[in-house]
């Protein structure tokens, strides 16, 4: 058991380190009741997209892989994707990827705003009367960092915002976004201390803290020897 | 009001006892992902890639594998399948077709047209391939748990290579494809992951959206912000700092139950109990100044100060009234205060004997 001098010591030490860590600690915890409350497969747009309306029709495949291949010889990979106009084959040439068109093996057009949102029409359940497209040729937007240019932009202009990317050289659906995700994206910050990149677990600040959480924890949690315990009833 | 308050500080309590071993466990694992260096965690390091190198020109047709699956399916009165992708790849200097289809995913050779279903020497072979360590490798061995791990065929096996890291290679049969690598690193991730979730049944690949982890997640939360109102309440209080009135002058005089004066002490900043204990132990505490032993207690012989909640619930009304309060729960101000008992007397004589 503690020492009436090792509980005071500790009653304090929990005291200021709460104070000092006290923002942090609350939002590690709302940040991390977040992100386990919110359904993961929500937040990654499932519901914004139905790919089981995406498949390949064999009939539809009037060029096949072989004459593909006999045209690149040098393809060191080769895949058949289906896409909302109809089948395309991709091909790896030393890094880079070509698209051809199933039909024909032709390589494919730059994809035009009708067929962007032709696509979007096939890929979304819902209605597309308000969605507007652009189409992203300079920077990648930083909610879809690392993506590929160019890239048609579907905004469906809904309550959340929600934003399909379809790719304008191969008509796939890059990835989708929507305000539960941006604001998954702000907890995650926020819950590994990186303000910058949002992706470095192993910043020296977040260390700093979670060590300080640590004897936070563990000074809570001693105290809790002692927390229930009541001295004996003396008269005044 | 004060009923709220002191339940802020019960409540902050009775949490503890529920969620404070998962803090601790959160907290230790947090500090683990942040300070182990993420390849001592990752199996990947001693994987290879197999080298990309030029197609090769399969003999038989895609649309010839497509409708031999469509035949079987059919036999199988299996419902409609769909095909979602295909790809043309080498597997050990062979041509392979791999369908993802709505049933799963299917392989065969492009050379034979027959489907894939690896043998133990082609299987050795492709974890070979895969490892870049020089230790021998197992036998095959079939792993079930692993494929549903995976979502792998039935013929989903694990190969153990015999190195100090204890590498394991997963490789699908049926695909021609190997899955993951494994060893003591990746496998401690794993705990710290399922640690962190509190996911201890992780059939179907580790997950943080269930019910255990949302429901301490919420009583933690609720820990957080009953300390954060014990603490705002600690500042309004002056217990941090005390603003406004100064205390630096004047000296606090000690009386004993019968008011004859004991000791005169110089003030110093901070509470009460801890003004009385200033250089050696006069009044005894179990809880170190939480309000809830209830040993502290003096009596102000002047103005007694408003009581908390603490004391509310902890001393009688009729105490109260004499002026009786826990000297851990007040700033260390001018004046008088009495010692309440015999047993608090013949601490303090021995205390300063």
């Amino acid at each position: 058991m503690l020492t009436p001098k090792q509980s005071r010591w500790l009653r304090k030490s929990h005291k200021w380190l709460t104070l000092f860590l006290g923002a942090q600690l609350l939002i590690w915890l709302i940040s991390g009741l977040y992100m386990v409350l919110m359904d993961i497969d929500y937040i990654h747009g499932d519901h914004l997209v139905d790919e089981s309306r995406l498949t390949l029709d064999a009939s539809q495949l009037t060029i096949s892989p072989e004459t593909i291949l006999s045209r690149y010889p040098e393809a060191t990979r080769l895949e058949l994707l289906p896409t909302a106009l109809g089948p395309v084959y991709k091909l790896n040439l030393t890094g880079k990827p070509l698209y051809l068109s199933g039909r024909d093996g032709e390589p494919l057009e730059p994809l035009g705003q009708q067929a962007a949102m032709k696509i979007a029409a096939r890929l979304h359940p819902g209605d597309l009367s308000n969605a507007s497209s652009e189409l992203l040729t300079e920077s990648v937007p930083a909610e879809i960092g690392g993506r590929h240019l160019p890239l048609w932009q579907i905004n469906l202009n809904d309550a959340f915002d929600s934003r399909l990317y379809i790719s304008a050289s191969s008509g796939e659906l890059v990835t989708k976004r929507h305000d539960f995700w941006r604001l998954f994206d702000i907890m995650w910050m926020l819950h590994i201390m990186d303000y910058d990149t949002r992706e470095d677990v192993h910043n020296p600040l977040l260390t700093g803290f979670s060590l300080l959480a640590l004897l936070t924890a563990l000074s809570g949690a001693l105290l809790l020897l002692i927390a229930f315990k009541r001295g004996e009833e003396e008269p005044a | 009001m004060r009923i709220g308050m002191i339940n802020a500080r019960s409540l902050h309590r009775i949490l503890g006892l529920i969620v404070g071993a998962q803090l601790i466990i959160w907290t230790l694992t947090g500090l683990a992902f942040n300070l182990i260096d993420d390849r001592q965690l990752d199996a990947n390091t001693m994987r290879t890639k197999p080298d990309s190198t030029t197609l090769i020109k399969p003999a038989v047709a895609l649309t010839q594998i497509v409708s031999e699956i469509t035949d079987q399916q059919k036999n199988n009165a299996i419902e409609q399948m769909n095909l979602k992708r295909v790809e043309l790849a080498t597997l050990l200097e062979r041509p392979i077709y791999r369908l993802k289809t709505s049933n799963g995913t299917f392989a065969f050779w492009g050379d034979t047209g027959e489907a894939v279903n690896l043998d133990n020497e082609q299987l050795i072979r492709l974890a070979r391939q895969s490892y870049q360590g020089e230790t021998s490798l197992s036998e095959p061995i079939l792993d079930k748990a692993a494929a549903q791990r995976y979502g792998g065929s039935p013929a989903f096996y694990r190969i153990d290579a015999l190195d100090e890291q204890g590498t394991q290679i997963f490789i699908d049969g049926l695909s021609g494809q190997v899955k993951a690598h494994e060893n003591q690193g990746s496998r401690f991730k794993q705990l710290l992951f399922m640690l962190h979730f509190i996911d201890y049944f992780p059939d179907n690949g580790l997950s943080f959206n269930h019910l255990a982890t949302q429901l301490i997640a919420f009583a933690a939360l609720l820990l957080g912000l009953s300390g954060a109102w014990v603490l705002m309440r600690k500042l309004v209080a002056g217990d941090y700092v005390s603003w406004g009135t100064s205390n630096s002058e004047g000296q606090l005089t000690l009386l004993s139950p019968d008011g004859e004066p004991l000791e005169s002490l110089i003030l110093a900043p901070g509470n009460l109990l801890d003004g009385l204990n200033q250089d050696r132990s006069r009044i005894p505490s179990q809880c170190g100044g939480g309000g809830q032993c209830g040993m502290c207690r003096v009596r102000f012989v002047e103005q007694a100060p408003q009581a908390t909640p603490e004391e509310q619930a902890r001393l009688k009304q009729e105490h109260l009234a004499q002026g009786i309060r826990l000297s851990c729960q007040h700033n260390c101000h001018q004046g008088k205060v009495a010692l309440t008992s015999r047993a608090q007397l013949r601490f303090w004589q021995k205390a300063t004997r």
